[in-house]
């Protein structure tokens, strides 16, 4: 190890930069300068596989096409709850083009019981014999029951229908509060549950009471547990408040469905599955067919939205690949919209009260947070690290708690619970403004000392026109003395997320004897980017412009890269890519020196050429200079190190990722109708790598934020336990004309903690508009909205326009 | 989807031959899937709808769009007349409908649904859409409109369901352009093999609680053929669909009307009030305060209240009645705006 000095801060802030010591490893490459001095990493670089995508040439795991490729269907159960007494699949292996049909021997993505009941098959496995018997029992609608495969989609669809299923109903509940009461079935026997996590989140503590479908409550997390005395902080305080706010069920609704393509042979089985993680896919896929993971490979060239929703190979890719094991022949599996909606997961529901207590300044001396949330079949619906982990309150203590319910389990999501979480949270900051007479501005000042935050809400305050904003209250006041329908109020939302990072992460670089550079890793572009700024890496590195490095990735071939989700990729996967392109230029420079009668220290690759540091005329065009390595290729793989300054825990870096949104709402107060009009972001994330994928993520982020906050909701009818809305024509998202006019600013950030010293920032564009919104309303009519969405129901109802 | 037929007949004779059911009668009487009926489509994208959701199957779908009774939208001295197979497009950009009298035609034209539907989707397959109640669309949810029994909305989540005549199916009818030919007037034009007839929008709609399995009266083996719209002088109308979204949604409330305004006074007031009820139909209370009288704020504010009086809401849909009484005023202020 060897100490370097960096210099760190933010270069826009009034403070300036300063300087920071870290001991770093012998071999890490030279600190990069500031983005500003740099030629590709910083840049608006558009995303290198832009065009193929435009033209729809751009192959997704739906488009795949193999030779003597048979259709899956899906079998589905839409009853609540349900015991199967059998399932008759005669008619469906009857049908002339059926060419499999395979009932799901375990259910992935729901609470386990900690100890396995009757109901459970994890003695399957071992004992096919069994399973007639034994089937697990339907715990939500919409739960996958069997799959079939055919010569055509058509015919799997029709086929699918003639497996015919023999259900015995069993009392469910799907309402919250309903399944907390004492006389409420049970929706997994009562027996204590457990569920792991999974890359993206989601999963529950380990080993906490359960009561029967009430499992808590949680206190702890990897921030730690209770904080100080929060009745000794209660008793401090000049003002205390009270809220409870519940948020909504929200699906991923991804673009592209859940899809996964099976080809189960002898040598090599190939999987094409649309994938947050083609690693994790792998190990599944391995699992399922007992087989060595060497004998897997997954691919995942292009993928149309995951926000959490594709870690897994899923219940539908096991059913793939069971059918293509059955049949010999590959197999498609593409859910449907309406599986989609039911089956892939969602973001719970969860309830928060928080009780905040402060001084008359605005110091905060404690916030309680309880919890309820369901999953519905799944664990895992908690308010996140959210109010614990951006406001240094020096008395905290949370309990939370699940609730299991028979609906669709939950899956991580796009900031899992933390989005949640800030709804509750950012609206009782701004309650508390309210009750001191501050600006809610102010009042974050005052009790957030983050330097990131702090740079943040000066940018976002200018850009916005913070200073605008009137009064809470007035413009409702002012309405209803003029007869005015529409006004106008703006909130504020802010984001705190963990840098995390996953060790796992390596990348190949390689440069050809022709000059030619290919990146290579597992990783996939889940539509965030990082395909393009691997890239960026690799040419920065070797001077050249993005167009000459040839990035392969989502390919298990290639050396294990991280899944994408919590924010991630870019941190764990741009570290190790920069190293190996930096050994494989010294090596390069080492074959090479000779031939320009230098040292190859003294060389340099930069502008296309590589030369001789400082002496005029001895830049060799990068091919040329390429093409007098010695064999066809020089070829280092690199894994994620240690950051310089050391893991804050586990694998999660020091220092957080900030965000600062402002949103402005107009509000019809006759018809109930809020519409979100502008937004102002402002987030950092270590160096941005690319600000124009950067405002392209966060654009998704405010959209996704709009949508929770606006329109979507999932709706379960209480009395049949159906979803009613699973289509994209009644499950409400945002289109064209309901999204705001956004500015982005990303502000840079150097914390010199890696080789490229950049995070991701996927989950704090989404956290904070939400709340942003919700306070803009509160802004203009005086009410808190402690609900989601902000329909025109529920608006006309907290405006007292209904009876 | 179960595989179908498919026919584009060029002459009327041609299409009778093969015409025998309508889409409702299917529902309500197939046995499962089972693929029955020959049936009119326009543009077919609720037909599709419906057959992808395994709800519907005919044996033939019968393309009627080139016939040659259903093309063109014409002008005579006293009224206009909309050819079936004219496109939701056409209405939106055909100068004709820009006068005050047709405005509310125009106006709805443009917000229906999103541009790909309007340039396919054709005004009597607009009429002719199936109620878009979410149980009536799923599969797995029993309803008597479907054929089986009973209301699951009715005890369920009728957030978008009728506030008015809604004991029996609270389903709201889904085409915008039905709410505005109701307040119009305008009488539908029909043809079978044996006869052609003309009756009044009113009639054309049949409410839910009149008969369960239907929401119009075209029988088996009769087709639209056109719209005719009466166009007294002085007419001025106005329409304003309110969903949630501006783009692409539905209407929570819809409110259409027309009215005759000569020296400063509304004669002949058709204010028709849509997806509240199982059929758009008149407000006649609030027709009833306003006619004959110079229009003010006061009166429109009176005249809004009116039109809701009598909603019976549902569980889940009271937020509906203030939002269809400040409908009502602002589509009477957009009625008499000087432009628009």
């Amino acid at each position: 190890m060897t100490d370097r000095m960096f210099k760190t801060g933010i270069p826009s802030s009034p403070d300036g930069m300063g300087t920071t010591q870290r001991k770093v490893p012998d071999d890490a490459p030279s600190t990069w300068p500031l983005n500003a001095e740099l030629n590709t990493v910083g840049q608006p670089i558009p995303r290198i596989d832009a065009t193929y995508k435009v033209r729809g040439e751009a192959r997704y795991t739906m488009d795949v096409r193999l030779p003597n490729m048979l259709w899956g269907h899906m079998v589905v159960s839409y009853l609540p709850a349900a015991r199967i007494i059998s399932i008759d699949t005669r008619a469906a292996q009857e049908h002339p083009e059926c060419r499999g049909v395979y009932v799901l021997e375990d259910i992935n993505g729901i609470a386990e019981e900690r100890e396995p009941g009757h109901f459970r098959l994890v003695t399957v496995k071992k004992d096919r014999s069994n399973r007639e018997k034994e089937l697990p029992p339907v715990r939500y609608s919409g739960q996958p029951v069997a799959a079939v495969a055919a010569t055509s989609p058509k015919a799997a669809e029709a086929i699918a229908r003639l497996v015919k299923v023999n259900y015995e109903t069993i009392p469910f509940v799907v309402d919250m509060d309903r399944a907390m009461q004492d006389d409420a079935p049970l929706v997994f026997d009562g027996e204590p549950l457990e569920q792991p996590g999974t890359g993206g989140g989601g999963g529950a503590p380990k080993g906490l009471p359960q009561n029967g479908n009430v499992r808590g409550p949680s206190t702890e997390n990897f921030l730690g547990g209770p904080r100080g005395d929060v009745e000794q902080g209660f008793a401090q305080a000049d003002q205390v408040i009270e809220q409870t706010f519940e948020t909504q069920v929200q699906t991923h609704s991804c673009l592209e469905p859940h899809a996964l393509v099976a080809n189960r042979r002898q040598e090599e089985t190939i999987i094409y599955s649309s994938t947050q993680d083609t690693t994790s896919v792998r190990h599944e896929v391995a699992q399922v067919l007992d087989i060595p993971r060497s004998d897997v490979r997954v691919i995942a060239d292009h993928i149309g939205g995951g926000f959490g929703s594709k870690y897994a190979a899923g219940n539908y890719g096991v059913a793939a690949v069971e059918l293509s094991r059955l049949s010999g022949q590959p197999v498609a599996m593409v859910l449907t919209r309406k599986q989609e909606q039911t089956q892939t997961g969602n973001r719970p529901k969860v309830r928060m009260t928080l009780k905040l207590g402060a001084k008359k300044n605005g110091d905060l001396t404690a916030l309680q947070l309880t919890s309820y949330g369901t999953a519905g079949a799944g664990l895992g619906a908690g308010a996140g690290t959210f109010a614990q982990g951006l406001y240094q309150c020096p008395n905290y203590a949370h309990e939370q708690y699940d609730v299991v319910t028979n609906s669709a389990p939950s899956c991580a999501f796009r900031g899992p619970g933390n989005t949640e979480g800030a709804f509750a949270t950012e609206q009782m900051i701004d309650l508390l403004a309210d009750r001191l007479n501050m600006n809610p501005l102010a009042l974050r000042e005052h009790i957030d000392p983050d330097p990131v935050r702090i740079e943040e809400r000066r940018v976002a305050a200018d850009l916005f026109g913070w200073k605008d904003r009137r009064t809470t209250g007035i413009a409702l006041k002012e309405a209803r003395q003029t007869n005015q329908t529409v006004i106008h109020g703006v909130g504020i939302g802010q984001a705190y997320w963990p840098r995390l990072v996953q060790l796992d992460s390596s990348a190949e670089v390689r440069v050809l004897k022709d000059g030619s550079v290919e990146v290579l890793s597992s990783v996939q572009d889940i539509g965030n980017g990082v395909r393009t700024v691997i890239g960026q890496v690799a040419a920065e590195v070797f001077g050249l412009p993005i167009e000459q490095v040839t990035v392969r990735i989502g390919d298990t071939n290639f050396p294990p890269g991280p899944g994408c989700g919590g924010s991630k990729a870019t941190g764990s996967i741009t570290p190790p890519v920069r190293n190996a392109a930096e050994k494989v230029k010294q090596r390069l420079f080492e074959e090479i020196a000779d031939s320009f009668d230098a040292q190859p220290d003294q060389l340099e690759a930069i502008d296309g050429t590589i030369r001789v540091r400082g002496r005029q005329g001895s830049a060799v065009d990068w091919k040329e200079a390429a093409g007098r390595q010695k064999r066809t290729q020089i070829a280092e793989i690199e894994r994620r190190q240690d950051d310089y300054g050391g893991f804050q825990k586990g694998e999660i870096a020091k220092g957080g990722l900030g965000a600062v949104q402002m949103a402005e709402v107009s509000i019809d107060i006759e018809t109930g109708i809020v519409k979100c009009e502008r937004v102002v972001a402002v987030h950092a994330c270590g160096r941005p790598m690319n600000p124009l994928l950067l405002q392209s993520q966060i654009n998704g982020g405010i959209v996704q934020g709009v949508g929770y906050a606006l329109y979507e909701n999932r709706i379960l009818d209480q009395n049949l336990g159906l979803m009613v809305n699973p289509t994209m024509d009644t499950y409400k998202l945002p289109f064209a004309k309901e999204i705001p006019d956004i500015t982005v600013r990303v502000i840079e950030d150097y914390v010199a903690q890696t080789s490229t010293d950049a995070y991701g920032v996927a989950e704090p564009a989404n956290i904070p508009t939400a709340p942003a919104i919700a306070n803009a309303f509160y802004n203009a009519t005086g009410i808190q909205m402690t609900t989601l969405p902000l329909s025109p129901d529920a608006v006309l109802t907290a405006l007292g326009r209904l009876g | 989807m179960r595989p179908f037929q498919h026919a584009k007949p060029s002459t009327e004779a041609a299409a009778f031959e093969l015409i025998n059911d309508t889409t409702a009668n299917v529902m309500a009487n197939a046995d499962g899937l089972i693929p029955t009926g020959n049936i009119p489509r326009g543009a077919g994208n609720d037909l599709l709808d419906l057959m992808k959701e395994g709800l519907f199957s005919p044996q033939r779908l019968v393309d009627v769009r080139q016939l040659p009774a259903l093309q063109g939208i014409r002008e005579a001295a006293d009224a206009i007349t909309i050819g079936a197979a004219a496109r939701i497009v056409e209405l939106e950009q055909n100068a004709l409908f820009e006068q005050p009298g047709l405005q509310a035609i125009k106006r709805a034209a443009e917000h229906i649904a999103h541009p790909q539907i309007r340039a396919t989707a054709t005004v009597a397959g607009s009429l002719m859409q199936r109620p878009r109640c979410w149980y009536f669309r799923l599969e797995e949810a029993d309803c008597a409109k479907k054929g089986g029994e009973g209301c699951p909305a009715i005890d369920g989540e009728n957030q978008f369901h009728a506030i008015f005549d809604n004991q029996v199916c609270p389903m709201v009818h889904p085409a915008t352009l039905a709410t505005v030919f109701t307040a119009l007037a305008a009488e539908v034009d029909i043809i079978s093999d044996e006869s052609t007839r003309r009756i009044t929008f009113n009639e054309f709609l049949v409410s839910s609680s009149k008969d369960i399995t239907r929401e119009n009266s075209l029988l088996p083996g009769e087709i639209i053929t056109s719209i005719r719209i009466p166009l007294p002088a002085n007419r001025r109308s106005f329409h304003i669909k309110q969903g949630q979204r501006e783009s692409y949604d539905w209407a929570i409330v819809d409110v259409a009307t027309a009215a005759d305004v000569q020296s400063g006074r509304l004669n002949n007031v058709c204010i028709s009030l849509g997806s509240v009820a199982p059929v758009p139909f008149r407000a006649r209370a609030a027709e009833a305060v306003l006619e004959g009288k110079i229009p003010s704020d006061a009166l429109f504010r009176q005249a809004a209240k009116a039109a809701v009086q009598g909603a019976q809401p549902l569980s889940k849909n009271a937020y509906k009645v203030p939002m269809l009484e400040a409908v009502v005023r602002r589509t009477l202020e957009g009625m008499m705006a000087e432009t628009v």
